[in-house]
């Protein structure tokens, strides 16, 4: 098991519940389009949302690696202005 | 560009940072920014590139002012409702210092209007509230190799980035400062926001402020943080938000600088 941190951006944060919370995992790695997997089952509204994924504050691919102790963040786009 | 008469007085404060100085306060002076929407984030963006004497100013809007705007866009006073944004915001930064050049347009950007607004231009800001917009402004300065300033709120958060500036972009803008920004030989540029957001989100995903809401302090932080950076592309400051995208949490006050890279994927 591993615990990442997630920290959810602008309306993401109402699908979260929390703009902070962390997630129980099985394993010690999976790779980013894993991990959207996962959220859509926990937040299956986030399915179908645009938004980016960054692990350490780095915007990341799918194919990317999320291990123990990351901080990972769900970046949307914001339109006001 | 000449200076203003008065200018030792009025810029003493800044005259005196070794990073403005007298060449950074003519490289000031002889800029040209267009700033494409006088809103939330507009109205500061304004309000401090005229304080800091920015010489030309060329101001993007079709609307006029509403009762409603007064909450955040603080370039408005009552009796501007029913003007022209553009107009009341020409007013306001002439009151300020009439030796500034101030260009309005009373129309939205389009993909008709783009290019030639832009070529009038060293530097954008986006001070718009909608995507198609944005994504407007992100594909006409790639093509047009014009750097331009992003922004955009949500509630109590916001989002700050320097897209499609000349790589590297410090040391030659310094070096050649005595010549027109625009003059200085394009080569590789910055991230944009299609690096970020490849493509934009459907019709309805994201609200806007008008349906999710926003308090008008959020929009002059945000909109201060957006004209920090401009005047520091002018300046030539190190330090711009080139390759990152900055996010501001008002509840939190925490800010948090995401990196971008050019590998990271495009869907």
């Amino acid at each position: 098991m591993m615990t990442v941190q997630l920290m959810s951006y602008g309306a993401l944060t109402d699908i979260t519940g929390a703009n902070s919370f962390e997630l129980e995992i099985s394993g010690e790695k999976i790779s980013v389009a894993e991990l959207k997997l996962m959220l859509f089952s926990q937040f299956p509204a986030l399915e179908g949302k645009t938004f980016r994924i960054a692990v350490n504050q780095r915007f990341v691919s799918d194919e990317s690696d999320v291990k123990a102790g990351v901080q990972i963040a769900l970046m949307p786009p914001f339109s006001g202005g | 560009m000449e200076m203003e008469p008065d200018f030792l007085d009025r810029y003493q404060r800044q005259l005196s940072l070794p990073e403005v100085g007298l060449g950074g306060q003519r490289a000031l002076r002889a800029a040209r920014v267009l700033v494409i929407g006088i809103g939330g984030l507009g109205c500061p963006v304004v309000q401090y590139l005229t304080a800091a004497g920015v010489g030309n100013l060329i101001l993007v809007d079709a609307d006029r002012v509403s009762l409603g705007n007064l909450q955040r866009q603080i370039l408005f006073a009552l009796k501007d409702v029913g003007s022209f944004k553009v107009d009341a915001a020409r007013d306001f930064i002439l009151k300020q210092n009439d030796k500034i050049a101030v260009t309005v347009y009373k129309e939205m950007l389009s993909a008709e209007n783009a290019n030639a607004l832009l070529a009038l231009a060293d530097i954008v800001v986006d001070c718009t509230d909608n995507f198609a917009a944005r994504y407007l402004i992100n594909d006409a300065c790639a093509l047009a190799n014009k750097p331009w300033v992003y922004a955009s709120i949500a509630k109590f958060e916001g989002q700050v980035a320097v897209f499609n500036d000349r790589m590297p972009n410090l040391e030659v803008r310094i070096q050649e400062r005595s010549h027109p920004i625009d003059s200085i030989e394009t080569s590789v540029r910055s991230l944009n926001y299609r690096d970020v957001f490849p493509n934009p989100p459907g019709d309805g995903e994201i609200q806007n402020c008008a349906e999710a809401g926003v308090l008008g302090a959020l929009a002059g932080i945000v909109g201060s943080i957006q004209a920090m950076e401009v005047l520091k592309w002018i300046l030539g400051l190190k330090g711009l938000l080139v390759n990152q995208l900055l996010t501001y949490n008002a509840i939190h006050h925490s800010m948090v600088k995401f990196q971008l890279d050019e590998n990271s994927d495009r869907k």
